[in-house]
């Protein structure tokens, strides 16, 4: 990755949000990490490259930060306990020493997720409780999220942070072989979302760490705590980062796959009402999953408009309504909650006349699961459902 | 400057005349809004000429390739020392990080003026709805095909009204959720810690069977938010109602 960085525009210095990085390195643990965005939330001023922490003459104004290019700061050095952070590294390395979080076993925050034997653990923080440690999380995690603008006012969120016990670290202490839980990533919710069925604000799981299936983890995790909580269906915030995006919509996608070949089997019809029951994702996240997965295809207009299909549908009509307004022309079973617990219902007649607008080519849906080497008969799942303590 | 100053009507035409403050049901997607079915194509070989594939929003972009982190031995091994003076302690970050938030906050007080601003357009929306005279208003808040077409006026009032009452209610849930969370906050800065928020800082934990942690949750719970109801429905379902989730139907017989 090129290490030049444009200059920035006054524009682009929004509160704490650069468009261009202003660390260049970042010291995590044993980790030298490149910085992927840059933040200027960390600085009260950007002319002596100096951290907020580290000065305490220059007033900062509440329109931003002056324009500077290229990096305010060459390397930020970040406790991997507690998110503390410093441009002076002998300060770090004297507060590893003494890190009340530098523990075998996290201190803080409540047990949510504990897979002992995949030495994994989701903890909850709660922001108003935590308030430092989640204000320097949300810090650090903006060095590595594009779309990020809450760093302070961390009491209405929840942070959920997964740990996990990392081999390399075991090379720290050679005379001691203790495992040790480190934050490997987390996300964050906000209780007081405009949007109630939000449940996810942020996610970044940290550069070192990827690659460990850890974000499908906490997705899972997310899911599988609001089917316990009865609060689907829910999803993320939008708009999503680049790499959150691709983590959802690899997610949703297979989720889906699994579902539409096995859970309807005998059935030609199905609505993203249906689905959204069936796997608890909101219907707006089903229609971007299949529009991105390539297997949403409409009939040019030539053919017979949606209405007549659907026996002359209104808005205010329920799925149920419809269904049965038109049970004459062909098989539609809307997938309720009652059906899913039972749905032998489903396993019943076919369509004899595809005359509709929408349509998901299985065929296509195949291709895509060769393509991300999905398997349509498995579903593949990093989360243990006996480890949820929600 | 000089534009700045330049005296303003209250009456813009160009506003008045642009669709996008004004609710658009004409453009809604039949799949999200109608919840239209959709077929499963189960051929092998689709005939694709006579089909569009569906692409609304953008396709996502290439990712960019990252450098990879370096792994480097540390320079010493973490002794914890007692007496050691942390010089990256909490009093440390605590004046900056003041400053940031009371910074902060005023943003999210703009945002929440705004909020309420916007609330009490809907509440005045509503009662022009309501009103005798709802014809004369409807055309100000919902974009129209044809100003003179009754049917599709009335049938707009319906939605409008629909679509007001969804937000006002979605307020009401917000505003509730606001101050609850504000309570507990409250709570904890008197010293009460809520039931289920204490910190499980004793590593002891992860030698306890999982189960028993989980029935003890559930029991806290129920000392909190008081005994689930199931309701006996006898056609093999139950409706499952507790306090601190929302309600949903069960099998007869399971938890």
């Amino acid at each position: 990755m090129s290490s030049a960085t444009p200059p920035c525009t006054p524009a682009e210095n929004e509160y704490g949000v650069l468009h261009s990085r202003n660390i260049k390195h970042v010291e995590f643990g044993q980790f030298t990490i490149d910085t992927w965005y840059g933040n200027g939330a960390y600085f009260a001023s950007a002319r002596n490259g100096q951290l907020g922490t580290e000065t305490t003459s220059v007033p900062r104004k509440k329109d931003g930060l002056p324009s500077v290019s290229g990096f305010w700061l060459d390397t930020l050095y970040v406790c991997d306990f507690c998110f503390k952070y410093t441009s002076d590294k002998s300060k770090l390395s004297l507060h590893m020493s003494s890190c009340p979080l530098n523990q075998e076993f996290p201190p803080i925050g409540t047990l949510v997720y504990a897979d002992v034997k995949g030495k994994r653990l989701i903890k909850k923080v709660r922001g108003f409780r935590h308030e430092l440690f989640c204000q320097n999380l949300s810090l650090f995690g903006k060095l590595f999220l594009d779309d990020k603008s809450v760093y302070y006012n961390v009491e209405s969120y929840d942070f959920y942070i997964v740990y996990g016990a990392s081999k390399m670290h075991a090379a720290e202490n050679k005379l001691d072989d203790r495992t040790v839980y480190r934050p490997m990533g987390f996300f964050s919710k906000e209780i007081t979302a405009w949007e109630p069925d939000n449940n996810l604000a942020c996610i970044c799981i940290f550069p070192p760490y990827q690659r460990l299936h850890l974000g499908s983890l906490l997705i899972e995790f997310l899911y599988a705590a609001a089917e316990a909580a009865g609060q689907q269906p829910l999803g993320p915030e939008f708009p999503l980062s680049p790499y959150g995006k691709q983590l959802y919509l690899r997610y949703w996608g297979k989720r889906i796959a699994f579902e539409l070949f096995n859970s309807f089997e005998n059935c030609d019809l199905i609505t993203l009402g249906d689905l959204a029951v069936l796997t608890g994702f909101r219907r707006e996240d089903l229609f971007f999953a299949l529009e991105h997965m390539g297997v949403l295809y409409t009939a040019d207009t030539s053919g017979s408009p949606p209405a007549e299909a659907v026996g002359e549908q209104n808005p205010t009509d329920e799925p149920e309504k419809v269904a049965s307004r038109s049970k004459g022309k062909f098989f539609y079973l809307p997938f309720s909650r009652l059906q899913r617990l039972d749905n032998r219902a489903l396993r019943s007649k076919s369509l004899t006349t595809p005359e509709f607008t929408y349509r998901i080519l299985l065929r296509a849906l195949m291709d895509w699961c060769e393509k991300n080497k999905v398997s349509t008969e498995i579903l593949s799942t990093m989360l243990d459902p006996s480890c949820l303590l929600v | 400057m000089a534009e700045r100053k330049k005296r303003k009507l209250r009456l813009n035409h160009e506003l008045a005349s642009s669709n996008t403050r004004l609710l658009n049901f004409d453009n809604g997607n039949a799949l999200l809004s109608l919840n239209q079915p959709i077929y499963l194509d189960r051929q092998l070989k689709p005939n694709k000429t006579k089909l569009r594939r569906v692409q609304v929003t953008e396709a996502q972009p290439e990712l960019a390739q990252r450098e990879p982190p370096k792994f480097r031995d540390l320079d010493l091994p973490h002794r914890r020392h007692r007496n050691t003076v942390d010089p990256l302690a909490d009093e440390v970050y605590e004046p900056f990080h003041r400053r940031m938030k009371k910074d902060e906050r005023s943003v999210t007080l703009a945002d929440r003026s705004k909020l309420h601003f916007d609330v009490d357009n809907l509440r005045g929306q509503l009662t022009l709805l309501n009103q005798h005279d709802w014809i004369k208003h409807v055309p100000t808040m919902v974009s129209l095909n044809d100003r003179n077409d009754y049917e599709e006026l009335s049938r707009k009032r319906v939605l409008a009204r629909r679509e007001i009452l969804k937000n006002l209610e979605k307020f009401q849930d917000w505003e509730a959720r606001t101050t609850a969370h504000t309570l507990a906050v409250k709570n904890y800065l008197k010293g009460n810690i809520g039931l289920g928020d204490e910190d499980d800082s004793n590593g002891l934990i992860l030698d306890r069977s999982l189960d028993r942690l989980a029935k003890e949750r559930a029991a806290l719970r129920i000392a909190q938010h008081g005994t689930p109801v199931r309701i006996v429905l006898r056609n093999g379902f139950d409706l499952l109602a507790m306090p601190h989730r929302k309600p949903r139907i069960v099998l007869t017989g399971t938890s």
